[in-house]
């Protein structure tokens, strides 16, 4: 085919760059069928109930008990529990202040659960 | 094959065609992976999404109660109140109401006999206790989703509410 003439010449070279591009959408096609199980996997596997669970547990606590060994307590609770049934790690750190004569705490937690990692500060707990 | 220049770019094609040939085979070969719901498990997350949802309904205080004595009273749940008071009999009756309903009209009472569950408490020191529903060494099947909710039990303590569902 090659010759020193230059008959046919971009045929041949047309020929193997639209081959290329078959190729190119070929790839694409192969890789749908994996590319949207793993989004909405990581999706689902986020555990949105678990962590509004224990959040607004923790808030509920701050917000009705003013003893600090009692809050302790409660949070120690929350943090052995989570361990326990939900297997996952959750750190709650909470310190005090007062504004406007009112009481209030800000408590961080922090939750890993191996594959999923979440921080969130809660401020302006106001408890009396 | 280098010092003349015969028959070169008739290699080199016949080269790219068979490179495009053998990524056409791994194509039409590997094209061919179905994915199956239950590869994707989406049933497992219907049931799981349905138990969650059930069981935030069930931890929510519908009323606040303002003659009540400490402030944990005074927004106690219904799901609190019946692990207080070890009421399984309502706790299944309003679990069983809202994991069973369906709207099939042909199923008489509306409900699916098909799903079920069993209630475990697990307390602070270890222990568990079953509450409610289908005792699991019986009849539990695979595809058993689990989910759980932590609830105040007493004034000071804390218990994991687990239920685990499964289709029959």
């Amino acid at each position: 085919m090659e010759r020193l003439n230059d008959s046919a010449q971009w045929l041949v070279l047309l020929g193997f760059l639209i081959s290329a591009g078959i190729f190119f959408l070929a790839v694409i096609v192969n890789e749908s069928i994996i590319v949207g199980q793993t989004t909405a996997e990581s999706v689902l596997t986020f555990p949105k109930a678990d962590i509004l669970d224990i959040r607004s547990e923790i808030i509920r606590t701050a917000q009705n008990e003013s003893e600090d060994a009692v809050i302790d307590a409660l949070m120690g609770n929350i943090t052995n529990m989570t361990f326990q049934n939900k297997h996952a790690l959750i750190t709650i750190t909470s310190s005090k202040g007062i504004t406007n004569g009112r009481n209030y705490r800000n408590i961080s937690m922090k939750y890993n659960n191996g594959a999923t990692l979440y921080y969130e500060v809660i401020p302006y707990i106001f408890y009396s | 094959m280098v010092n003349s220049n015969n028959g070169q770019l008739y290699t080199i094609e016949g080269i790219t065609a068979s490179l495009i040939l053998l990524a056409t085979v791994y194509f039409v070969v590997g094209g061919t992976t179905v994915y199956s719901l239950g590869d994707t498990h989406v049933n497992d997350l219907q049931l799981e999404v349905l138990g969650n949802d059930i069981l935030l309904v069930l931890d929510t205080p519908p009323v606040f109660n303002s003659s009540a004595v400490s402030k944990y009273e005074k927004e106690k749940t219904p799901l609190e109140e019946w692990v207080q008071k070890d009421d399984s009999t309502a706790f299944d009756s309003n679990f069983t109401t809202l994991l069973k309903r369906t709207s099939i009209a042909s199923i008489p009472g509306g409900l699916d006999q098909r799903l079920n569950y069993t209630a475990i408490i697990w307390y602070d020191n270890g222990t568990q206790k079953f509450f409610s529903g289908v005792r699991f060494e019986d009849k539990m099947k695979g595809n058993t989703v689990s989910v759980s909710r932590l609830i105040r039990y007493g004034a000071t303590r804390f218990a994991a509410f687990e239920v685990r569902i499964w289709r029959d």
